[in-house]
C-alpha cells in the first residue's frame, strides 16, 4: 500500500490560522451552519485584495444577484460545451505534448501535478474568459502566475511569511493583467458593445466569466472587480481538482493492488465516479472554511455560538465520521454506502448559499436521476481519469510521489507516472 | 410547451433562491425549512422563470422536465 509509505501519511490538524476559533468538526453541526442564515462568510480575511467583493464573500441580495448572473455559466447546454469543446480537446493535446517527452527507452514519463494543473488551467481559462492559453509555452507562463496568484488568495493556508506571500502575489497580478488578461478584457468589452449595437450576436459571444460581467456591468462594481472574480474562477477551479486529482490516482493505485479484480474498471465512468466521490469525501480543497456568526445562535445540538464569533469548520474529521460513513470511513473504498447518497462526498463542496457553483463542473450531471440521466456529463475528474487510464496511466515506481510542504492544503507537489499506452 | 416541475426535498437545503427568483412556483415550506412547488406545471410564461430557478440551486436540487409533446 503505497499511502502507508511513511513519507506520504497524512492527518489533519488545525493550521494556526484557525487556533484561535472555535474548530467545529462534527458532521452535522457544519451542515446546520452552512444552511443558516446566521452566519456569514469568514474565509479569506487577509486574501481580500485578490478575492474581494467576489461570489466567494458575497452574503445577502448581493450574493443573490452575482450568483444569478454567474450560474448562467453553469447551466445543462454550457457544461455540455465545456466539456465537448473545452475539456476533451485540451485532455487530448495535454496528451499529444506528453507523447513528444518519449524518452530513449520509449518510455514516456510525466509528473501528474504539474500536467493536472495545466489541464485545468486550460479548461478554467475558457470559463473565466482568458484567451490564448492553449499552446505550451503561453500554458507554461500562464499556470506559473495563477499558482502564485493562487498561493496569495489563500494565503491564509500558508506555511510561508504570510506578507511575503501577498507582496509576490500582488507582483504577480500585474504580469498577469499584462501578459493576459487586459487583451482578453479589451475583446469582451469591444464584444458587449457590438452586441448592444446590435451588430454581434448572443451565439456569437464567448461563454465566460468576463463576458458575461461586461455584458451585465453594475455601475456599483469597481473596474478591478472583473479582475478580482476571473481569477478566483481560475484559482478555485484549479487548486481545487487539480488536488483532488492526484489523490484520486493514489488511492485507485493502492485499491487495485488489494482489489485485482476491479483492475479493469479504470476506464469505466461508473466505477471512477464512485472513486472520484469517494476520493474528494476523505481529501477536501481547503483546509477549513470559516463562518461569522450574525447573531446569537444556538444550533441543534445545543452548542451556543455568541455574535461575531468566528468559527472554523472541519470538513476532514467530520467527512469521516464513522457514524455515517461506517467503521472503517478513513479508509477508500468506491463501493461505500454512505447515508448521504445525494451527497457521496459529503461536505467537501461545502453548503447553503455558498456551495460550489462549479461542483456539476467537477461531478458531472450524469448522476441525476431525471430523465436526463444519459444525456449528463461525466465531469471533470472522470473524464480525466478515464483519459488518463486510456493512454496507460501508471504510478513510476521508482520515484515516490511528495507531499505539499508550502501550504496546509491536503495536496501533493508532485507525483510521477508513466504513461505505458502513449 | 409545458414543463413539470420538482424539488428533491432530500437536496433541498432552504437556500430559498428559488423562491425569490420565480415566487409563482416555488414557495418555502417553512417546518421543513425547504422549498416546495405550488405550481408543479408552468406553461411557456414561466419556462425562463423556472429554468433559472433549476440553474440556480446551489444544490441541484430542482429538475424542470419539458413536455415536448403540448
Amino acid at each position: 500500500m503505497l499511502l502507508n509509505h511513511p513519507q506520504l501519511k497524512w492527518q489533519w490538524k488545525a493550521p494556526p490560522h484557525i487556533l484561535s476559533m472555535t474548530v467545529i468538526d462534527s458532521y452535522v453541526e457544519i451542515d446546520e451552519i452552512l444552511r443558516s442564515r446566521d452566519f456569514r462568510q469568514g474565509s479569506h480575511t487577509e486574501s481580500k485584495p485578490f478575492f474581494g467583493d467576489t461570489l466567494l464573500l458575497l452574503d445577502g441580495d448581493a450574493h443573490l444577484g452575482r450568483r444569478r448572473l454567474e450560474s448562467r455559466l453553469f447551466r445543462r447546454d454550457a457544461l455540455d460545451y465545456y466539456e465537448t469543446h473545452a475539456l476533451v480537446p485540451v485532455v487530448e493535446q495535454m496528451l499529444a505534448e506528453a507523447r513528444q517527452n518519449r524518452a530513449a527507452d520509449g518510455t514516456v514519463r510525466a509528473d501528474l501535478v504539474p500536467m493536472m494543473r495545466a489541464m485545468l488551467h486550460r479548461i478554467s481559462a475558457v470559463v473565466a474568459g482568458i484567451d490564448d492559453v492553449d499552446i505550451a509555452e503561453r500554458t507554461e507562463r500562464f499556470s506559473s502566475l495563477v499558482e502564485k496568484l493562487g498561493e496569495a488568495a489563500t494565503v491564509e493556508w500558508s506555511t510561508r511569511d504570510h506578507a511575503d506571500v501577498v507582496r509576490e502575489g500582488l507582483d504577480v497580478k500585474q504580469a498577469f493583467l499584462e501578459e493576459f488578461w487586459i487583451a482578453s478584457a479589451e475583446r469582451r468589452k469591444h464584444l458587449a458593445k457590438e452586441f448592444s449595437a446590435g451588430t454581434v450576436a448572443q451565439e456569437e459571444l464567448p461563454r465566460d466569466v468576463l463576458m458575461m460581467m461586461y455584458l451585465n456591468w453594475d455601475d456599483t462594481w469597481d473596474e478591478e472587480l472583473p479582475i478580482r472574480e476571473c481569477t478566483l474562477f481560475l484559482v478555485a477551479s484549479t487548486q481545487t481538482t487539480s488536488h483532488s486529482l492526484p489523490h484520486l490516482f493514489l488511492h485507485l493505485h493502492d485499491w487495485f493492488e488489494e482489489h485485482p479484480e476491479d483492475s479493469e474498471k479504470r476506464t469505466d465512468s461508473e466505477f471512477l465516479r464512485l472513486a472520484a466521490a469517494e476520493s474528494l469525501r476523505l481529501h477536501q480543497p481547503v483546509p477549513s472554511l470559516l463562518r461569522f456568526a450574525n447573531t446569537d445562535v444556538t444550533l441543534s445540538s445545543g452548542r451556543r455560538i455568541p455574535r461575531g464569533e468566528r468559527v472554523a469548520l472541519a470538513f476532514t474529521p467530520a467527512n469521516r465520521e464513522t457514524e455515517l460513513f461506517g467503521d472503517d470511513a478513513e479508509l477508500f473504498n468506491p463501493y461505500r454506502e454512505a447515508s448521504d447518497r445525494k451527497r457521496p462526498w459529503g461536505l467537501t463542496f461545502g453548503g447553503g448559499v455558498h456551495l460550489c457553483i462549479g461542483r456539476p463542473l467537477v461531478t458531472g450531471t450524469s448522476t441525476r436521476t431525471d430523465s436526463d440521466a444519459a444525456a449528463g456529463t461525466d465531469g471533470t475528474m472522470v473524464k480525466i481519469a478515464r483519459a488518463l487510464y486510456e493512454s496507460g496511466l501508471e504510478l513510476d515506481r521508482d520515484v515516490l510521489p511528495k507531499r505539499n510542504d508550502t501550504s496546509f492544503h491536503d495536496s501533493y507537489s508532485s507525483v510521477p507516472i508513466v504513461l505505458t499506452k502513449l | 410547451m409545458r414543463a413539470h416541475v420538482e424539488v428533491d426535498h432530500a437536496e433541498c437545503q432552504g437556500t430559498g433562491y428559488c423562491v425569490r427568483v420565480c415566487p409563482n412556483v416555488f414557495e418555502m415550506d417553512t417546518v421543513r425549512q425547504a422549498a416546495r412547488v405550488r405550481l408543479p406545471v408552468v406553461g411557456p410564461d414561466l419556462l425562463d422563470a423556472v429554468e433559472e430557478a433549476e440553474t440556480l440551486c446551489p444544490t441541484g436540487a430542482i429538475s424542470v422536465v419539458r413536455d415536448s409533446s403540448r
